[in-house]
């Protein structure tokens, strides 16, 4: 099954306003993206984990890394020896060594990696797209473009799902496995291939669908759009206002500290 | 009474993109069509005989995205279609795509219906309250803030119909609506739309007597012109695969004369069945007993939701069971699949021993012509080529597939279908599960791919909403509810008169 990454709670993120939400989480982006020491970013790392921990569920802290262990794993693997200078810890022959530094650097790209990716998890899973969109567009994005985002939102989903289905699909067709015998992973690889390209011809088949959905739905119609849901007055912007500058000082803090 | 539509000597053909000689002749060749307002009309034809075609021309998206020649008019009320962008006709005439993942565009129920009303410059609160108003008409509530995707294909229907009735237009326009959406709510929605004042279109794959108390008129679409049905003169209905001889109506029991024996060991049997879905809230699949016998045709029919896709998938080992059990004997089977031996129950070696017909046939077709696909299977089971070539040569001329050097892209829906079912026929899968095998497919088509399973002994599963294939091609029906299997009486369920 799919679903959208919002999951209602009545958690005190859940109920903040979705513009300060989206200031908060630029400015945290930002700093992960400030050149900073390991430390630095760990602590910025930590406190999104606490709020994950907090406004949603412990086990959930390690969801956002779930698909993006293979490109840590590969970071932490090939970082280390573009840095030899410092204490060697581990060497194979001349051609690879890893350093207390080599190992800092990937740990920085790692927690950077990690943080911006849970700091996304974290605004998506407390903000529904209905009040994203608004929120962009109250910042002064087009329309059209903040529909993009919503059809983007709809979609990837509905690709993973069509991805599934075809993956099982072909699954089917393929040979019995003979008792007993692993799966080879050349055959797995091999088996990708066909997959994708269906997933492909159906994106491709998808777009001019897609596009007279839109028209039939009243898109770039001659008449101003009304809205079913409108954000909250700006009386509730200024209410929770001070909260992004006390985040800006604590990540401030954190970079000094 | 200004009529809604009017059609007038309408000729159209698309682009030629192949030397293809049927894809050469126009797909509409003079074609007449009057509507007036609150008339229920019905047009029926083939796959591939152009309804969806007409259904987006009537949209006025076509030939606007695909090109194409034309002559003739076509007007709703009043409006020339090919002088009008589809936006600017949305509070004169909706339409239901036949596939509902098509024309789903947000990530909530709710926004979904208030999205074209936003498009109208509806104020909010009038969006609200015709939100609220068509949430309960079409008891989606419970639903309201749920992504669209993740909802059954019958409830997907249901909502695309809820946000038409939101818009509230003179003209529905519905390409096979009814279809996936079971009895209960087929009557629901056929009786509202009965009711209001607007008019309806509606494009089918069969003939139907649902409508028939509601005096709606009933078209054939044949040989890209209409013709007026009349239940005293079906032959072009049957010739077209629209109708089984006998008419419309379900014979009362079972239509097989040779019914297999349901005593001894079955081929596939399941014991205290246990699976939720992570997302799907308080839905939980409980199966305490259910078994297939060899050569069997069983119909699983149910509403809406109650699990009957969920069970096919476990059953062909797409899902693994939280708890139970799922034996496949795969002893006896013949052909190439009879390496598997013995009792199984893993969900990697139910995936081999199972064929899941998957409603899409695009989703398991992939290669660049007939012959290739056919062989793939094969190919991966190391067979050798006089072999491959021999059963290839077999299942093209039992499924009636066209020259092994076509391209499956180029071939009608019906075609596709039947090249998806060989595939699996080569294969040898004991137990073959038929998804909402009959949505979008002529009863011929539906019967040659029946035929080609039951004559090589294979366990069949149906799963579908439509009495008359129910009792007329099985040998029982068993009917699921909210996770579970009854033992209900099934008339109940197919007219329509059961309790969720």
């Amino acid at each position: 099954m799919i679903s959208t990454a919002f999951l209602d709670s009545g958690s005190f993120l859940h109920r903040a306003d979705a513009r300060i939400k989206f200031t908060i989480l630029i400015l945290w982006t930002a700093a992960f993206l400030v050149p900073s020491s390991m430390m630095v970013l760990l602590r910025y790392y930590a406190g999104i984990i606490i709020l994950i921990a907090i406004t949603l569920s412990p086990k959930q802290v390690l969801l956002p890394l779930k698909s993006i262990w293979p490109v840590l794993m590969l970071v932490l693997v090939i970082t280390p020896p573009f840095h030899t200078g410092g204490t060697v810890l581990f060497q194979i022959g001349t051609w690879y060594s890893v350093t207390i530094k080599g190992l800092e650097e990937a740990g920085i790209l790692i927690f950077r990696f990690s943080g911006i990716t849970s700091a996304f998890f974290l605004f998506f899973r407390t903000t529904s797209i209905d009040q994203f969109i608004l929120a962009l567009q109250w910042y002064g994005l087009p329309y059209n473009a903040a529909l993009v985002v919503t059809i983007a939102f709809r979609y990837i989903p509905s690709l993973v799902q069509l991805y599934r289905n075809i993956q099982d699909a072909h699954t089917l067709r393929r040979a019995p496995l003979k008792q007993g015998r692993f799966y080879n992973p050349v055959r797995r690889f091999s088996h990708l291939f066909p997959s994708l390209v269906s997933v492909m011809i159906h994106s491709i088949k998808s777009i001019p669908t897609l596009s007279m959905a839109l028209e039939i739905r009243g898109f770039e119609r001659n008449r101003q759009r009304s809205t079913y849901k409108p954000l909250p007055g700006l009386k509730m912007v200024v209410y929770q206002f001070p909260a992004a500058i006390i985040v800006l000082l604590i990540l401030i803090l954190s970079y000094f500290l | 009474m200004k009529n809604i539509l009017d059609i007038n000597g309408l000729y159209f053909s698309y682009p030629h993109y192949s030397e293809n000689q049927e894809a050469a002749l126009p797909l509409f060749r003079g074609l007449d069509l009057t509507i007036r307002p609150g008339e229920f009309t019905v047009i029926a034809g083939a796959p591939e005989s152009g309804k969806t075609s007409l259904s987006r021309i009537l949209s006025g998206l076509i030939p606007r995205y695909t090109g194409g020649e034309y002559h003739g008019s076509v007007r709703i009320s009043g409006h020339d279609l090919f002088e009008s962008r589809p936006q600017d006709l949305m509070d004169q005439a909706g339409v239901i795509f036949q596939n509902p993942d098509e024309q789903l565009l947000t990530t909530r129920v709710d926004s979904e219906i208030a999205f074209p009303l936003e498009s109208l410059g509806i104020p909010g609160q009038e969006i609200d309250r015709r939100v609220q108003r068509e949430l309960t008409r079409f008891e989606l509530s419970s639903m309201a803030e749920r992504n669209p995707a993740t909802l059954s294909g019958g409830e997907k229907k249901r909502l695309l119909c809820a946000v038409l009735a939101a818009i509230d237009p003179p003209f529905w326009i519905l390409d096979e609506t009814l279809d996936e959406v079971d009895p209960l709510w087929q009557t629901r929605i056929i009786s509202y739309l009965l009711k209001r004042e607007a008019a309806v279109l509606l494009f089918s794959s069969k003939i139907s007597d649902k409508f028939a108390g509601g005096g709606a008129k009933t078209y054939i679409l044949s040989e890209g012109r209409l013709e007026m049905y009349r239940e005293q003169a079906p032959d072009l209905a049957i010739r077209e695969g629209l109708l089984l001889p006998g008419g419309p109506l379900p014979s009362t029991g079972s239509g097989r004369t040779a019914a297999p024996s349901m005593t001894g060991s079955p081929v596939l049997s399941v014991r205290d069945l246990e699976y939720s879905y992570p997302d799907k809230g308080e839905f939980r699949l409980r199966i305490d007993e259910f078994d297939l016998y060899r050569g069997e045709v069983c119909t699983l029919a149910g509403p809406n939701g109650c699990g009957k896709t969920t069970l096919a998938k476990l059953l062909c080992g797409l899902y693994t069971a939280e708890r139970g059990s799922i034996q496949m004997d795969t002893r006896d089977t013949q052909g190439p699949t009879a390496s598997i031996r013995g009792q199984s129950s893993y969900s990697s070696s139910l995936r081999t021993s199972a064929a899941y017909i998957f409603q899409n046939p695009d989703y398991q077709i992939f290669l660049p012509t007939v012959e290739e696909e056919l062989a793939y299977g094969l190919k991966e089971m190391k067979m050798k080529p006089d072999q491959i070539k021999e059963l290839v040569g077999t299942a093209s001329r039992l499924f009636r597939l066209p020259p092994p050097d076509t391209a499956p892209a180029l071939m009608s829906y019906g075609t596709r279908k039947r090249l998806q079912a060989a595939t699996y026929w080569l294969l040898r899968r004991p137990v073959c599960i038929l998804d909402e095998a009959d949505s979008g497919l002529s009863i011929k088509d539906f019967l040659d791919v029946l035929t080609c399973f039951r004559t090589e002994g294979h366990t069949v599963l149906i799963i579908t909403h439509n009495e008359s294939f129910a009792r007329r091609f099985s040998d029982r029906i068993v009917l699921m509810k909210q996770g579970r299997i009854v033992h209900e009486d099934t008339q109940g369920f197919f007219t329509g008169g059961y309790t969720r």
